[in-house]
C-alpha cells in the first residue's frame, strides 16, 4: 500500500458484512490490513441493526441526490445476500460533534460508525466451467461520505476502499456500471482500460449509463492511489465522447452492438463546459456478447 | 406442455415463456424447462437497444404487482441487480393476440411487434454454485382480478407455474428468498416444501417484519410447486404458530435461531384476513 494512504488508518478501521455463506470465500486481510474480528458483521443478526441503519444512511447521503438511493430490501435481497460489503469507518467517539448528527449515530452508540462501502455481488456467468467460487463479479456500489460532506473522513477514502475492496474478493473479471457524467469515472479508469459492454443503456432509470468490464490485475492495482496520467495498460485514445451528448452515445452503442471493441482508456477531460471522455476504438469482427 | 399434471396447464396454451439473460449468463440457463421451449426470438438480451420496450413493460408489471404494496423496483435495480448478474424467466402473450385492455394498461406503443409479459421471476446467483435468491415474482393474475380486466382466461395457478419454471431454468440447486409474514406469496413459496428459516426477524430489510426462507429445489419440489398432484413432500407437524402482526414473537423467533436452533415453516399459512395470516412453525432436528 502506498505510504501516503497510511494516515487513513490512523483513524479508519476496516469492516466487513458477510453472512456465513460467503465470508469464507472472502480475504480478510487485504493488502495485509487485517479487519478485526470485532468489525465483521452478520448481516442478519439483530445486534447489528444500528450499524446498518447507519450505513444504510451513507447510500442515501450519497446516492440519493442522483436519485438512486438503494431501499432496505434491496440491499438486504440484492446486496448482502448474494454478496457482501467492505468498507472503512470510524469509532463514534473519534467523530466530532456535527459529523455525530449528520451520521445520526445514536446518543448511547459507542461502535464503529461507517463512512464508506464497497460491494460486490456474483455474475452468473463466473460459474462458467464449473468454477466452485465465482470468478465474475459486478461492482455494485462504491460510496463515500466525502463524497457529499467531505472532512467526515480522511481525504482519499474512496480511493482506499477501492483498493482494498477489490482485494476483498476473488474477482477475476469485474462489471460495473456507472453514468458518463459521475466523478466515479475517474476513479474506475484509474483501474485500467474499461471495455464497454453498454454506452447507451435505456434499460437503466439512467440511459446515459455505461456498463463495462475489465480484468484487475493485482500488480496494478495501486494504480488506484498512485492515480497515473495514463494506466500503463491503455491503449492511447483515438477518440474522444462528449459526456452529455446521449445521440454519440446511442451511436457508439450500436457501434458495439455491431461488433466494435470500445474501451475507456483514461481520465474524463474538463475544458469549461464540455466533459470529454477518451476512448479508444476497434473494429472487431464478433460481438464478445 | 410438461411432462406432468399441473395447475394451470390450460395457460401454456395462451402464453408462451421468455427469458431476460445477458448472452454470457443464458448460456447458463436451462432454456427448455421441463422440455418447454424459449424460442431464441424470445431470449432478450438487456444490453441491446431493441430490448428497451419489452423491459419498460416488465418495469410496468412489476409496478402494477407490487406499487400498491410500496415494494417496486426502481429500474436500475432491474438492471445491475437482475440483467446482468442473474436472469429473470416468464409468461407473455404475443402481442397480436393480447388483450385491448391489458394494451391499453402497459400504455403499448402501436407500433410495437413483441412480447407483453404477463409474468416474471427473477433471481440472482449467490456465491455457493447452483445457490440463488429470488427476490421478485410478479403476476398480473391479482392485478387483473383487482381491476376486473379480462374475464375470459383463468389465471389461477400463473405464479406457482412461473416460479417453477423459472427454477428449473435456472438449474437452481439451492434456493433463497425473503418475503413478509404476512405475505400472500409465501403460499405460492410453501408450495416447494417444507421452508428452512433462516431469519424470523430482518433489520436489514426495508420491512423488519420480514423471513428469510430456503429449501432444496429438485424436481420434486418443482412439480409439487406447480401443482402435480403425484409430487407429494413429507412435511413436519407445526409445533407453534407465528401471526403475522405479532412483532414480539418474531424477535423471539429470531433469538431463538441466532442462538443456533433451526426452525421451518412445514405448509402454507392460514390466512385470517387480506392482511394477516397464522404461519405455521416447526423445529428442525
Amino acid at each position: 500500500m502506498l505510504n501516503h494512504y497510511l494516515p487513513i488508518l490512523d483513524r479508519c478501521e476496516p469492516f466487513l458484512i458477510a453472512h456465513d455463506g460467503i465470508a469464507p470465500i472472502l480475504q480478510t486481510s487485504p493488502a495485509g490490513l487485517s479487519i478485526p474480528p470485532a468489525n465483521i458483521f452478520h448481516p442478519q443478526h439483530r445486534k447489528n441493526g444500528p450499524f446498518l441503519r447507519m450505513l444504510a444512511l451513507v447510500d442515501k447521503l450519497t446516492f440519493g441526490p442522483f436519485g438512486m438511493d438503494m431501499p432496505g430490501w434491496v440491499f438486504y435481497d440484492c446486496a448482502v445476500m448474494p454478496g457482501a460489503v467492505f468498507g472503512l469507518g470510524i469509532r463514534a467517539a473519534n467523530l466530532e460533534p456535527w459529523a455525530r448528527q449528520a451520521m445520526e449515530v445514536p446518543e448511547d452508540y459507542e461502535g464503529l460508525v461507517p463512512v464508506s462501502q464497497f460491494i460486490a455481488i456474483p455474475i452468473l456467468a463466473g460459474f462458467a466451467g464449473g468454477q466452485a467460487v465465482p470468478t465474475t463479479w459486478l461492482l455494485y456500489t462504491l460510496e463515500s461520505m466525502n463524497q457529499i460532506s467531505p472532512g467526515i473522513a480522511p481525504f482519499g477514502t474512496l480511493h482506499l476502499t477501492l483498493y482494498l475492496g477489490l482485494q476483498v474478493f476473488p474477482i477475476q473479471e469485474l462489471w460495473g456500471t456507472t453514468q458518463w457524467r459521475s466523478p466515479k469515472v475517474e476513479i474506475y479508469s484509474d483501474l485500467g482500460p474499461l471495455e464497454l459492454v453498454t454506452a447507451y443503456t435505456p434499460a437503466h432509470s439512467m440511459p446515459r449509463t455505461f456498463s463495462f468490464r475489465m480484468q484487475p490485475r493485482s500488480e496494478m492495482l495501486s494504480s488506484v492511489l498512485a492515480a497515473p496520467r495514463a494506466h500503463p495498460d491503455a491503449p492511447p485514445p483515438n477518440a474522444l465522447l462528449d459526456a452529455d451528448d446521449p445521440k454519440a452515445m446511442i451511436d457508439l452503442q450500436r457501434e458495439i452492438e455491431a461488433g466494435h471493441r470500445v474501451v475507456v482508456v483514461g481520465r474524463p477531460l474538463n475544458h469549461g463546459t464540455y466533459v470529454r471522455v477518451p476512448l479508444f476504438r476497434e473494429k472487431l469482427v464478433q460481438s464478445p456478447y | 406442455m410438461l411432462p406432468f399434471p399441473i395447475q394451470g396447464a390450460h395457460l401454456l396454451g395462451e402464453l408462451v415463456p421468455y427469458v431476460v439473460a445477458t448472452p454470457n449468463n443464458s448460456a447458463m440457463l436451462d432454456l427448455q424447462p421441463f422440455g418447454l421451449p424459449t424460442p431464441a426470438s424470445h431470449v432478450i438480451d438487456p444490453l441491446k437497444l431493441d430490448s428497451a420496450i419489452f423491459l419498460d413493460l416488465l418495469h410496468k408489471l412489476d409496478g402494477l404487482t407490487f406499487g400498491p404494496e410500496g415494494m417496486p423496483m426502481p429500474k436500475w435495480v432491474f438492471y445491475d441487480c437482475s440483467e446482468v448478474p442473474g436472469a429473470l424467466y416468464g409468461l407473455a402473450r404475443p402481442i397480436d393476440r393480447v388483450w385491448p385492455k391489458v394494451r391499453e394498461l402497459f400504455a403499448i406503443p402501436d407500433s410495437y411487434t413483441g412480447l407483453v409479459p404477463v409474468s416474471m421471476y427473477v433471481a440472482i446467483p449467490m456465491p455457493q454454485p447452483g445457490t440463488w435468491f429470488g427476490h421478485n415474482l410478479s403476476s398480473l393474475a391479482p392485478v387483473f382480478r383487482r381491476l376486473g380486466v379480462i374475464g375470459d382466461l383463468d389465471l389461477a395457478g400463473l405464479g406457482s407455474l412461473t416460479k417453477g419454471l423459472a427454477l428449473k431454468c435456472f438449474q437452481v440447486q439451492e434456493f433463497w428468498g425473503a418475503t413478509q409474514w404476512a405475505s400472500k406469496a409465501l403460499h405460492i413459496h410453501a408450495k416447494f416444501g417444507p421452508l428452512r428459516l433462516q431469519t424470523a426477524y430482518t433489520p436489514a430489510h426495508s420491512e423488519h417484519e420480514t423471513l428469510t426462507y430456503g429449501f432444496t429445489c429438485n424436481d420434486l419440489a418443482l412439480r409439487s410447486s406447480m401443482g402435480d398432484p403425484g409430487a407429494v413432500i413429507a412435511r413436519p407437524e407445526p409445533q407453534l404458530w407465528i401471526d403475522s402482526d405479532d412483532v414480539p414473537a418474531m424477535i423471539a423467533l429470531q433469538d431463538r435461531i441466532e442462538a443456533g436452533e433451526r426452525f421451518c415453516i412445514p405448509s402454507a399459512p392460514k390466512r385470517l384476513s387480506d392482511e394477516r395470516a397464522l404461519v405455521p412453525i416447526a423445529s428442525i432436528a
